[in-house]
């Protein structure tokens, strides 16, 4: 057995960790709330290049104080010399939170000083010693939480700063709540905020033992966190809400290749989330009628007989699910001719092409060399037969391997040839890195050219 | 007042009191992260309803407004203070014990200016990635190649010849995986003649290079991938350093097929020695196999009928090495070691 992977100080031989950490600046930094601002008056806002001040801009007020009269080797008369002089409590905070850590760095550096002054013959005895690195991986955490617990006799619980809430708006909540008014988002984020707690705190038992949420209590937990999401807006916020919230939503505004005002996403989103509401609403399906459906629909798709689907499963929920199935495509149909009636024929053939995902694949690359959209049509018309030979190729029964490689080969270069005189050398070189791989890979082991 | 809204001020105020350096620079670092996260909450979104190629351009714009407040912080922290924004110790006990285990050979402030031109290099790199939308044209690609030359040079000019080997190789031994410790059973060796070993297995390769060119999907000028093994020269270095004996144990521990069969036996828990007895038939069959199928002499039914009778012969004698009940508690995965074998005989 490899211990590389099962000892918490592998992490530290690990150059990609070792990298990422020295490299990740600020991983979560905006999530978390900030210092309150400093009482006295926020800074003013450097710019990049500004000089340092003179002596000349040196507070004269203090010029018979030194930093010798507050600082003490006894962190708690420290602490009361500051507040003493009038230290802001968040300049307090921070300047014992600096000594103390400072203090902590060293021994983390007295830690691991012996081990670093003899590296390789560290490395060579922990070849030889896993505990070594269990040792070192214990005594960090314990210097974690001597620390820790150092600050909290200092400044009490979370060192006598406010809870953090669990729950701030990112970037993305924020755009996503932007048409609510200030007072309405915070109270969403409070709301959130509460639930998540709600969830962070185990379950009980009747005799008040701990033990995880069932999966019924998180859904119902779900369910009230969205009645009291309901009740905080109005109708029409609430409309807004569910439009923007829609996977639909996200999705469309992705799309490139295509021009969609805001009308126009809010009418695409609204048509399908319409028919999944259609599709949920559905007959409820009894025990075991899921599978049934999956399989139903499954064997429609990938052209198996029903019979073998009835065969094995039973007739009158096949029967059912097929019954199920049509409504469903009906629904789809139906939500599908409106995308078409709204977008106008045009722009409903240029909607379904951008859809495609070779299509936005080959848009990526063209538009990188700012090419014609026509030529991205053109290319991605090119791979659709492209494919469909494949599958021909590869479903033909009848063929030795020989023969079907043989095939593949041939699809291969002609693939290659087609698509580099369509988008020349070198775009075309760039799309076989950037989604084109899969010209490449006909007929070679795996996907998507060998059976 | 100490506290200024002016922080070159504040700075100064700070030092007229013979404030300790340490405590200044984190109290810069944390007013500094303060504004910053409260600039980088007022850059501007892109709005909701924006679809298309102008939500990608809004989140491009975003992004690099982003990559260039923390370049500014960074910048406006070393004019204020007058040392890089400080890397590894702001970020946990871990990738503090991580960089004075891996970098402590380096002074301080090196170890800090090399941590923050990494960065430096990295962020610039992310840049052109960023403009270029990740699909990087040949165009990008010499970008990135320039940066990395341009960096490497820096790196140059501030590091001895000694530290940047030294460094080299400690990146070669996590990038490489080096550390294997089923590498080495019954392998012991010293810290310097791991570390030989290393330098032996690394050769020419710059893996400070390789790691910058992996991550930003670049190839070497008309190269492929390195060629994996060793060569003449790099084994018969590797002889003299660790001798013929602990040589064959250190390079069957790292065959595949020995490793396949130690698992086999410890997954049957038989004692460590199986594991080399059945690793040398599985040897010994392989290489007698391909001495028949190279031997042009004889047709190819009187070929397959040999290497029929050695599978056969072969499956005797890992029987007897297994003993009863472990052969046919194992016989599916012996069937699978002579398969190959056998498919070739048929």
């Amino acid at each position: 057995m490899n211990w590389r992977r099962f000892t918490a100080l592998s992490l530290m031989l690990n150059l990609g960790l070792a990298l990422g950490l020295m490299h990740s600046s600020r991983t979560g930094a905006f999530s978390a709330p900030g210092r309150p601002p400093t009482p006295g008056g926020s800074r003013r806002e450097p710019a990049p290049g500004a000089s340092a001040a003179s002596a000349d801009g040196v507070n004269h007020d203090f010029a018979r104080f030194d930093w010798s009269q507050v600082a003490s080797r006894d962190l708690r008369a420290y602490r009361d010399n500051l507040r003493a002089i009038g230290c802001p409590e968040a300049t307090v905070r921070d300047i014992l939170t600096s000594v103390v850590e400072a203090d902590y760095r060293e021994r983390v550096r007295a830690l691991i000083r012996p081990y670093a002054a003899q590296f390789w013959d560290t490395v060579a005895r922990l070849l030889a010693d896993k505990k070594i690195a269990e040792d070192v991986v214990e005594s960090l955490n314990q210097l974690k939480s001597e620390k820790n617990r150092q600050l909290e006799e200092l400044f009490g619980p979370n060192r006598g700063q406010p809870q953090e809430p669990a729950f701030t708006l990112d970037a993305h909540q924020r755009q996503l709540l932007g048409f609510l008014p200030e007072e309405k988002q915070r109270q969403y984020a409070e709301l959130q905020n509460r639930f998540a707690e709600r969830l962070r705190q185990p379950g009980r038992t009747p005799d008040g033992n701990e033990r995880p949420w069932t999966p019924e209590e998180r859904q119902a937990l779900e369910r009230e966190k969205k009645e009291q999401l309901r009740a905080l807006m109005t109708d029409g916020e609430w409309a807004e809400y569910r439009l923007r919230n829609s996977s639909h939503s996200r999705r469309l505004s992705q799309l490139t290749g295509i021009d969609l005002s805001e009308d126009d996403l809010k009418a695409l989103a609204r048509i399908r989330i319409q028919a999944d509401e259609a599709r949920g609403a559905l007959p409820a399906t009894r025990s075991g009628m899921s599978a049934v459906e999956m399989s139903a629909a499954m064997a429609r798709r990938y052209g198996r007989t029903e019979a073998m689907v009835a065969e094995r499963d039973d007739p009158q929920a096949v029967a059912e699910a097929r019954r199920i199935e049509a409504q469903r495509e009906t629904i789809t149909r139906q939500a599908e001719d409106q995308v078409q009636a709204y977008l106008g024929e045009d722009r409903y053939a240029q909607f379904q092409r951008v859809q495609n995902p070779d299509y936005q694949q080959i848009r990526c690359v063209t538009d990188r060399y700012a090419l014609p959209e026509t030529l991205a049509a053109d290319v991605q018309e090119l791979t659709r037969i492209a494919r469909d030979q494949l599958e021909a190729v590869q479903s033909r029964g009848g063929w030795t391997d020989e023969q079907r490689a043989a095939a593949l080969a041939g699809l291969r270069a002609e693939t290659e040839r087609t698509l580099r005189q369509a988008m020349g050398a070198e775009v075309f070189d760039t799309y076989r890195r950037y989604g084109g791989q899969w010209v490449q890979e006909i007929g070679a082991q795996g996907e998507p050219g060998s059976d | 007042m100490i506290e200024s809204d002016d922080y070159a001020v504040y700075v100064a105020n700070l030092r007229a009191v013979r404030c300790p350096e340490p405590i200044l620079r984190d109290l810069i670092v944390a007013e500094l992260e303060a504004l910053y996260r409260r600039r980088y909450c007022e850059l501007p979104e892109p709005r909701f309803w924006t679809g298309g190629a102008a939500r990608a351009q809004a989140s491009r714009d975003h992004r690099k407004a982003d990559r260039a407040l923390e370049a500014e912080k960074r910048a406006v922290y070393r004019e204020l203070v007058g040392v890089d924004w400080p890397s590894e110790e702001h970020e946990g006990f871990e990738s503090l014990a991580i960089s004075e285990f891996f970098l402590g050979f380096l002074p301080e402030e090196r170890r800090t200016r090399l941590v923050a031109s990494i960065k430096e290099r990295d962020a610039a790199a992310e840049a052109i990635r960023e403009a270029a939308d990740s699909i990087l044209l040949p165009s990008d690609r010499a970008q990135l190649r320039l940066l990395y030359e341009r960096w490497s040079a820096e790196l140059s000019a501030q590091f001895s010849p000694a530290e940047l080997s030294e460094m080299r190789l400690r990146i070669g031994f996590v990038k490489g995986g080096y550390l294997d410790d089923e590498d080495f059973e019954g392998v012991a060796v010293t810290g310097p003649e791991f570390r030989e070993l290393l330098r032996i297995q690394q050769g020419n390769a710059d893996l400070l290079r390789e790691e910058f060119f992996d991550r930003n999907d670049l190839e070497e000028p008309g190269g492929g991938a390195r060629v994996s093994g060793l060569d003449e020269p790099q084994q018969a270095e590797l002889r003299r350093l660790l001798g013929e004996e602990r040589l064959a144990t250190y390079e069957r521990n790292r065959d595949p097929q020995y490793r396949e069969t130690r698992n086999f036996v410890q997954e049957h828990e038989l004692p460590p020695t199986t594991a080399v007895q059945l690793y040398e038939v599985r040897q010994a069959l392989d290489a007698a196999a391909a001495e028949l199928r190279a031997d042009a002499s004889l047709p190819a039914e009187e070929r397959a009928a040999r290497l029929e009778a050695m599978a056969a012969d072969a499956s005797g004698a890992i029987g007897r090495i297994l003993g009863p009940a472990a052969a046919q508690a194992g016989a599916e995965q012996i069937r699978g070691w002579l398969e190959p074998l056998r498919k070739v005989s048929r």
